[in-house]
């Protein structure tokens, strides 16, 4: 009794410290000691791998095989734990894996070597490892209905650890390839049997892992009545989490209406994945053959009795409810702001006035109007594929023109930002609309104070017969020009005149006024810029400066920077695998020393954050490492696109706050060895012309190599960067040429401008 | 004097630190190496072999090494500049025809051959190229020079085709001349300290009478129309002397290749 007293204790305690605040959401972050494999050199584990394997009786060629595998599935694998997708000790991963050991607790080899990782992914998936690494997307977890249903997913993921079938896959892969080679070298079917070969095997070890883990699922107390239901998750994977209307008065309030022609009132049918399709060219067997199958089974099975959960209820809920929530931010890293926004909404139904989901909505729609008002940008048009509901804001992103996208984001934005004075993120984005808006307003006045009244509205009433006749007679004569003219004409006086002016209709107050003219002013000097840069002085004034900073170097005045995550990449042309892990990850090490080296010489006070370099009792700083770099990769991605605020903003914030400086380098190092061409041309020219011999002899013997050289310091408080260095050099990257280049590079952020 | 010079230095490096960061390798700005030029004598002797068109010696015909060596005295001047002070010293071969007063019917004429020494200092500048990688001290580069070389020959054969006791000249072997020079290189830092240098050097000698004499042969004094109305043979022949020594000069040093080691102190 005193056991079973302690053991609720310590589940209770254990969910009160983990259970989410909803109103208050804060995304997922790691906690806790850093796993060991997320920060034991990979060439280490190769190496233990490498050991293991002497030991064995195997054929040279399977040897080698193996070797193959070992080191591309520890550095494959390594680089997705330490790239921030993965998460440990948080509530999601501890809950897997707790689901988890429910299905191998009779096993305890399997018990200690599977380990479950919840990924911030959207997409459906989870896969595992042979080294026992299983990973859930949160994509998945937001669409499961119950424990039982994870548990069979979990099971079927621990069955191809237990049966190492990702080194089968490989090794099958790798015979495949070369009796292939062995048939035809030559043959233009060649490739497509050796995928259809791997194709099939790949089946195969699917097809085992849904028996094995049905049979693993049926040795507990889970029920396996909605275990059906799983495939209709795979079969609907492509569609958002719920399916509820989405209404236009979302974003409707007060006099501000959507304007007709971006709204979609019928939507596409939702056709789901179909079941029995040619699962030929897939590596999974398709959903009908694989649904039968556990029908199959679990008829036979006959077991009538079970439960949908053996963890908890209320962690299950919990835990689809923080993956559903993530969904939204997540979608926005990977700037689909359509299906971020219906993410949202779908969750905003149940927590309405959600800060966390509004400012995800706000930021959706800043995206999507900073794309639309930039004239560079094209985006694809993808709402004529999208079914069900989701479609109606896919449409509506996708069909509004920049001048409306612009007041939408503004009004959202500007709305929340009123309900929320206390948020800076919101107030950032409602400023630089404000300022965007300068492209599309030039006065207040535009906005209407009053909504006009629509039943003063000129209605002219519909042609009488006899009215009609003679136009339509006129009609007949008009030529096809007038025609398309008139057809035009008729479709733009359908469409209701401007409700963009209606947005702030009783919102003009003193604070949007003067934000407003803040925005004008902004604008006006952004543009004034711009067009000095355009005009001849500016163009010569860039090139002078371009120069000027090439000869002189660039002399960016920064005391204190924060390097993160310094990157080393070796490639190697010649080689069948490209990429060479082991010297780079030992090149990246080289890469911090050279960094420790050569940072004192220099006086910039210099902190690097890398994965790497962590301590397990470091979360803390991996956490600010998978947020810097989601940062970054944003930055990246909109290129030009001046996005003042980033996605997790406030985070970015700390991070700067505490390292006491908004200065943030991201530096790394891509060598190439390319494969000598050449080298008889030279000789043979050397041959004929003797002095040129020991010419021809350096050139023929010189190996070729390219490097690329980049450093990018980054303000994270206004988003603005400049690019230090991006060289690409022909030379080795010896060790001499990265300390020359990384100490000219911290000079150069060092330096002040000279006055002169 | 000193004073003044030392004064004008400083303010001129002083003033480089405020106009631009100049990084040097990791901050060092100076570098010293030692340099080794040479090049197969295509045209004319060699201090050790005659070379392919003397007609003087027995090692005739035998192809020799030009060459020669010094050191340099580097200065990282800006991101991608160098000023770089070049000492050389250069030994070779020369031919001269020499002229003494008339016996029988005509002038005596004495075939010399003269060790010709040279040392060189030079200025130059030296500008590395930064898609390639260059940040001065390293990396690929090209670069100018001025140079002045104080040649000085040293007679260690003579001969004459017939029977004539032979009479020391009183010449005056010396020579200046200018040149300039245009170099592509590449410097390698292989060690924190150490310098590689390989690179290929192209010079003008700035010798119209040199130029004269390899283009059209010309720039020799002949007693028997002496154009050039020299009184003494020693003054005529000391005019072929410096004609021949810079023309020897020229075409010593117009193409070598060269490789240097050298430190970051």
């Amino acid at each position: 009794m005193k056991k079973i007293l302690l053991s609720a204790f310590v589940a209770l305690t254990c969910f009160a410290g983990q259970a989410q605040d909803f109103d208050r959401y804060e995304p997922l972050v790691c906690s806790g000691k850093i796993p060991g494999e997320f920060i034991t050199a990979s060439t280490q584990k190769y190496k233990a791998d490498l050991k293991n394997l002497k030991g064995k009786e195997l054929r040279e060629r399977d040897k080698k095989d193996r070797k193959r595998f070992a080191l591309e599935s520890n550095f494959v694998l390594d680089n997705l734990l330490q790239s921030g997708l993965v998460l440990f000790n948080d509530p999601v991963s501890n809950y897997l894996n707790e689901v988890a050991t429910k299905l191998v607790e009779t096993d305890k080899s399997l018990k200690k070597k599977v380990q479950v990782y919840a990924m911030r992914s959207p997409t459906v998936n989870a896969f595992a490892t042979d080294r026992g690494t299983v990973f859930v997307s949160l994509g998945l977890l937001a669409q499961l209905e119950n424990e039982a249903q994870l548990a069979f997913v979990l099971s079927h993921e621990i069955t191809h650890v237990q049966e190492g079938h990702t080194i089968d896959l490989f090794l099958k892969a790798k015979k495949i390839e070369r009796s292939s080679e062995r048939k035809s070298v030559l043959s233009e079917s060649a490739f497509d049997e050796q995928l259809l070969a791997k194709n099939r095997y790949s089946k195969a070890l699917e097809t085992e892992a849904d028996q094995k883990g049905i049979e693993r699922f049926l040795l507990t107390e889970y029920s396996t009545a909605t275990l059906n239901t799983v495939f209709d998750v795979l079969k609907y994977a492509y569609l958002p989490f719920d399916e509820v209307r989405f209404e236009r008065s979302f974003f409707e309030s007060g006099d501000y209406r959507l304007p007709e022609y971006a709204w979609l009132e019928n939507v596409k049918a939702i056709k789901g994945e179909e079941e029995a399709e040619d699962d030929k060219e897939s590596t999974h067997p398709n959903i009908a053959a694989r649904r039968k199958a556990l029908v199959d089974l679990l008829e036979k099975a006959k077991k009538s009795t079970g439960k949908n959960y053996l963890v908890s209820e209320e962690r299950f809920e919990n835990v689809r409810k923080i993956a559903r929530f993530e969904l939204p931010m997540l979608y926005l890293h990977r700037e689909r702001s359509a299906d971020a926004i219906y993410a949202a909404h779908l969750l905003l139904q149940k927590h309405p006035g959600n800060l966390y989901l509004e400012k995800c909505v706000a930021k959706a729609l800043y995206i999507n109007a900073k794309f639309e008002n930039d004239a560079d940008y094209t985006r694809s048009k993808s709402y004529a594929n999208i079914e069900g509901e989701s479609q109606r804001t896919h449409y509506l992103l996708d069909t509004l023109g920049a001048r409306e996208a612009n007041v939408l984001a503004l009004h959202y934005a500007w709305i929340q930002s009123q309900k929320h004075p206390e948020d800076s993120e919101l107030r950032a984005m409602a400023n630089d609309m404000f300022t965007e808006l300068g492209m599309h307003v030039t006065t207040l006045s535009d906005f209407n104070d009053v909504a006009p009244d629509p039943a003063a509205a000129v209605v002219t009433p519909p042609p009488t017969v006899e009215e009609t006749k003679p136009a339509i007679e006129e009609k007949k004569e008009a030529s096809k020009y007038e025609k398309i003219k008139a057809k035009q004409a008729e479709v733009a006086a359908s469409l209701p005149t401007d409700p963009w002016r209606n947005a702030f209709v009783g919102e003009k107050d003193d604070a949007f006024k003067k934000a407003f003219e803040d925005g004008q002013a902004k604008y006006k000097k952004r543009k004034d810029r711009d067009e000095y840069y355009r005009s001849e002085k500016g163009r010569k004034e860039l090139a002078r400066n371009k120069a000027r900073n090439i000869k002189k170097g660039q002399a960016l005045g920064v005391p204190k920077i924060v390097i993160v995550n310094p990157f080393y990449l070796k490639l190697d042309e010649r080689k069948d695998n490209t990429v060479q892990y082991v010297q780079s990850e030992e090149g990246q090490a080289n890469l911090r020393k050279i960094m420790e080296e050569i940072t004192p010489k220099t006086s910039l006070k210099a902190t690097v954050l890398d994965v790497a370099d962590l301590k397990d009792a470091q979360s803390d700083q991996f956490n600010e490492i998978r947020i810097l770099n989601e940062w970054f990769a944003e930055q990246i991605k909109y290129e030009n696109l001046p996005i003042t605020y980033g996605t997790n903003q406030a985070k970015i914030d700390a991070i700067a706050e505490k390292y006491g400086t908004d200065q943030f380098l991201w530096t790394g190092v891509v060598s190439l060895r390319e494969e000598k061409s050449g080298a008889m041309f030279a000789i043979c020219a050397g041959l004929a012309y003797l002095p040129l011999l020991p010419f021809a002899i350096y050139s023929a013997t010189k190996p070729e190599y390219d490097m690329l050289y980049y450093a990018v310091l980054f303000d994270v408080n206004e988003g603005t960067y400049r690019t230090v260095k991006f060289e690409y050099f022909d030379n080795r990257d010896s060790d001499t040429l990265l300390k020359a280049h990384y100490y000219d590079t911290l000079l150069q952020i060092k330096t002040k401008r000279d006055k002169k | 004097m000193i004073r003044t010079l030392l004064t004008l230095l400083l303010l001129a490096s002083g003033s480089t630190v405020l106009l631009c960061q100049v990084p040097g390798y990791l901050g060092k700005r100076l570098t010293l190496q030692g340099e080794f030029h040479s090049f197969p004598a295509l045209e004319g002797p060699t201090a050790d072999k005659r070379g392919l068109d003397t007609n003087t010696g027995d090692e005739g015909g035998q192809l020799g090494l030009n060459w020669s060596a010094g050191a340099r005295l580097g200065y990282v001047t800006s991101r991608f500049g160098q000023t770089v002070l070049s000492f050389d010293y250069l030994k070779t071969g020369m031919n001269q025809v020499a002229y003494g007063p008339p016996i029988n019917s005509g002038y005596s004429s004495y075939e010399l051959f003269y060790h010709l020494t040279g040392l060189t200092i030079g200025i130059g500048t030296r500008k590395f190229i930064s898609s390639k990688g260059g940040l001065a001290p390293m990396g690929l580069y090209r670069g100018y020079s001025l140079s002045a070389t104080f040649l000085k020959g040293k007679l260690v054969e003579k001969y004459t085709p017939s029977n004539i006791p032979l009479i020391l000249l009183d010449t005056t072997p010396k020579h200046t001349v200018l040149s300039l020079g245009y170099n592509v290189g590449s410097n390698f830092i292989v060690k924190d300290r150490f310098l590689l240098n390989l690179g290929v050097k192209f010079n003008l000698a700035l010798s119209p009478r040199a130029l004269r004499y390899v283009f059209v042969e010309e720039g020799l004094w002949d007693p028997s129309s002496n154009e050039q109305g020299f009184s003494t043979f020693d003054e005529g022949n000391t005019y072929s002397f410096k004609t021949l020594a810079a023309a020897r000069y020229a075409l010593h040093s117009v193409f070598m290749i060269y490789f240097g080691v050298g430190l970051i102190p």
